[in-house]
């Protein structure tokens, strides 16, 4: 099915590039801000968030010829929450250790706009091989910029990256990367320097349009 | 000169506050030796930098304003910083507190201030953590590098623990502290001048000292614990340093007249409460951010009601 | 008629239709619950006695099966295995009293801190000392995890006051703080400061020998 195909290469083009859900669409931040101080905390959200997105978009698209329009979004909750909740237990279950340091963050991929956001504006719509991709492809959108962000703060704020220390004793970490505000300055220059050097101003009225 | 000139757009205002901060800086290198000057020419050729690579863009001349954001933020840090993280500090201030948001005049947070917060979130210890004792003798530090006679704490420390600290010592600057803020006869006499020419408004000096003793009295009537005496507290760190140099930055202030009242009563009284109730031994420069971020609001409400009121 | 009729059967379709995505949803989440059950019951237990090992100051074995073996054979939970707050550590099974642990809450940032913490025989002296539940900032005040921050606890006495973070002042009233996370490290400080106050009078004095003549 060349069509297919194609299709489902302009919806990775799109989530990686031009439609980005963190970086153009801008969605997601409350995670960004929170996990991305620590490249490990942010790999297992990224997992976190890759599985929930990818499998709440199937199983919406494979409803969605029953779903009443009316409940659609208290479905569309319930069905992320199941995902999420197995996500936690099975942390819990096999990676004690992860569970232990992310188990707050985990609960609150329910709360990331980007899932929600894909289930109303692709799964609704689509069939359920190319919203399973859609999925895949927003949470590999999601996760690049996420580890970027995470790899700089980390580097910063704690001189290492993945836990390992990498710079000597001569490195002064910058305790404000490791907080909040770090990710503010660091995800203004990441959509700072995408949008001024990589996207083109065509590719944004096109958007626009 | 005339390179100059490309390069660097003249302001009065500007270069009169150059003037009144120029005692102060040559105090710093009295005080705390030759390290002061070498923090204030490094800072300032950063800064200088750091905007110029944005209004090059724009095909514009820098800002002499630039060169004030970096002699106050040189003045603000401790003699001990390294050099490093004082040019992360104020390229960080010219760039996200000024350029990002188009540079002189349109900025909402003062930059040197905004820098001077990255830094001292970023590196507690060596913001809040190390001070040294001005040099001795009759030359000075004009006879050293630095000074290393290592101290634990700044008046104001000394004073939120309870300790005495002679106010001759705190007037004249002989005490540890940051580069420009020990003695207060200079910040005095270069605020007075800058109040004299019209280079800083009245109105915002005389609101921040007022808000400051008012709050500073009431605490310390009351008895909180740690409170110095209003007339030690002002005199004491850089409360009348970011009074008469910060506060009355024009472009992050408001520009109403009743506006300016308020706003200087709301930095005074709120430096005296964060010094008094927060971790920090200082709070004039975290009253001064918050009031940047509402001078806009001030004003607006201000207008509304005058409009109203014809 | 017909519209009515229609209106009310999509109404009824719509509260079957939320019922039986519910009702999966829900099985599916207990299934996996209950599947999980043992090993996460499990997980929690071995964690528990890992933190009791190094709160009682010992070196923890990488294999499980050593560690439940130890508590077995020389850990005594007070007052009973289900609801216990303090253990005895003994260095052999009855040998002679090596370290007495305590489970113990303070008021974090975010939310409760729970540690183990273990004093030696004379209750003066901390053992070590191991989180089990912390919601800490990550990055700041979760960083009372890290190794060394336990392993700086070792030796303090009571009555401690905190100091800079990278001080490791040799004084053993002064507790390393965690830099801009003052919240975390003045509960941390509260709590071990509690203990070392409260903890003759919680230990049951007759199981320590070096307190039982002058206790009773």
């Amino acid at each position: 099915m060349p069509p297919r195909t194609t299709e489902a290469k302009q919806i990775f083009r799109d989530n990686i590039g031009r439609d980005n859900p963190v970086f153009v669409q801008v969605l997601g931040i409350c995670s960004t801000l929170a996990v991305t101080n620590s490249v490990k905390n942010t790999f297992v959200m990224c997992a976190g968030l890759l599985f929930t997105l990818s499998l709440s978009n199937l199983t919406v698209s494979l409803l969605r010829r029953w779903m009443p329009s009316r409940i659609r979004m208290m479905v569309e909750v319930l069905i992320i929450a199941t995902y999420v909740i197995i996500v936690d237990i099975a942390l819990k279950a096999f990676y004690p250790e992860i569970w232990r340091q992310l188990g707050p963050y985990v609960g609150l991929i329910i709360t990331n706009c980007i899932i929600m956001g894909r289930a109303e504006a692709f799964a609704l719509s689509n069939p359920p091989g190319l919203s399973f991709v859609d999925g895949v492809a927003a949470g590999i959108g999601y996760s690049y910029v996420l580890l970027a962000i995470a790899f700089c703060r980390e580097l910063l704020g704690s001189g290492s990256v993945w836990g390992v220390q990498v710079l000597g004793g001569w490195w002064e970490n910058w305790a404000i990367m490791v907080m909040a505000p770090g990710a503010f300055f660091m995800l203004a220059l990441f959509i700072w320097i995408v949008k001024g050097l990589i996207l083109k101003p065509d590719d944004e009225t096109k958007e626009a349009s | 000169m005339a390179l100059l000139a490309k390069v660097v757009r003249k302001l009065l205002p500007m270069t009169r506050v150059l003037w009144a901060l120029a005692p102060i800086a040559a105090s710093s290198v009295y005080f705390f030796g030759w390290r002061a000057l070498l923090l204030l020419v490094v800072v300032n050729a950063a800064a200088f930098a750091a905007e110029y690579a944005f209004t090059r863009r724009w095909k514009q001349p820098a800002s002499a304003a630039v060169f004030v954001s970096g002699t106050l933020f040189a003045l603000s840090l401790p003699p001990q910083l390294p050099v490093g993280m004082a040019v992360l500090g104020i390229v960080f201030g010219i760039v996200f507190g000024k350029m990002v948001f188009g540079g002189f005049g349109k900025n909402i947070f003062n930059p040197a201030l905004t820098g001077r917060a990255f830094i001292y979130v970023s590196f507690g210890r060596h913001m809040t953590g190390q001070w040294v004792d001005p040099v001795e003798g009759s030359l000075g530090g004009f006879g050293a590098y630095a000074a290393d006679a290592v101290t634990q704490a700044t008046p104001c420390m000394a004073l939120k623990a309870g300790e005495a600290v002679p106010l001759l010592h705190l007037l004249l600057g002989t005490t540890s502290g940051v580069l420009g803020g020990t003695s207060a006869l200079l910040v005095l006499l270069g605020g007075s001048y800058l109040v004299w020419k019209k280079a800083a408004n009245h109105r915002i000096v005389v609101g921040c000292l007022a808000g400051y003793l008012v709050m500073q009295a009431i605490f310390w009537s009351i008895g909180c614990a740690g409170v110095a005496s209003p007339l030690h507290g002002l005199l004491a760190g850089s409360v009348l340093f970011g009074i008469f140099f910060y506060a009355t930055d024009p472009v992050s202030g408001p520009t109403t007249q009743q506006g300016r009242w308020i706003y200087g009563a709301f930095i005074g009284s709120m430096s005296s409460l964060i010094t008094v109730f927060s971790a920090w031994p200082e709070g004039t420069m975290f009253a001064i951010l918050l009031a940047n971020m509402f001078a806009p609001i001030m004003d607006h409400a201000i207008k509304a009601v005058t409009v109203k009121k014809k | 008629m017909k519209t009515k009729r229609s209106k009310a059967s999509a109404r009824l379709f719509m509260v079957f239709f939320m019922f039986s995505v519910t009702l999966v949803c829900i099985s599916v989440v207990a299934a996996v619950h209950l599947g999980s059950r043992e090993r996460v019951l499990s997980n929690e237990a071995l964690y528990l006695r890992q933190g009791i090992m190094v709160a009682a100051g010992l070196k923890v074995p990488a294999d499980s099966e050593t560690i439940l073996t130890w508590y077995d054979r020389c850990v005594t939970p007070l007052p009973d295995e289900e609801n216990a707050t303090c253990y005895e550590i003994r260095a052999a099974a009855q040998g002679p009293h090596q370290a007495v642990v305590f489970i113990r809450q303070g008021a974090g940032l975010w939310g409760t801190i729970e540690a183990v913490v273990g004093l030696d025989p004379s209750l003066t002296q901390f053992t070590g000392i191991a989180f089990v539940k912390q919601n800490e900032t990550p990055g700041l005040g979760a960083r009372i995890m890290e190794s060394w921050y336990g392993e700086h606890i070792k030796g303090r006495v009571g009555g401690l006051s905190l100091v800079a973070e990278g001080t490791r002042s040799k004084d053993p009233a002064k507790l390393d703080a965690i830099t801009g996370a003052t919240v975390t490290s003045v509960a941390v400080r509260d709590l071990l400061n509690r203990l070392i106050e409260e903890a003759p009078a919680i230990t049951p004095s007759t199981r320590m020998p070096s307190h039982a003549p002058t206790h009773h």
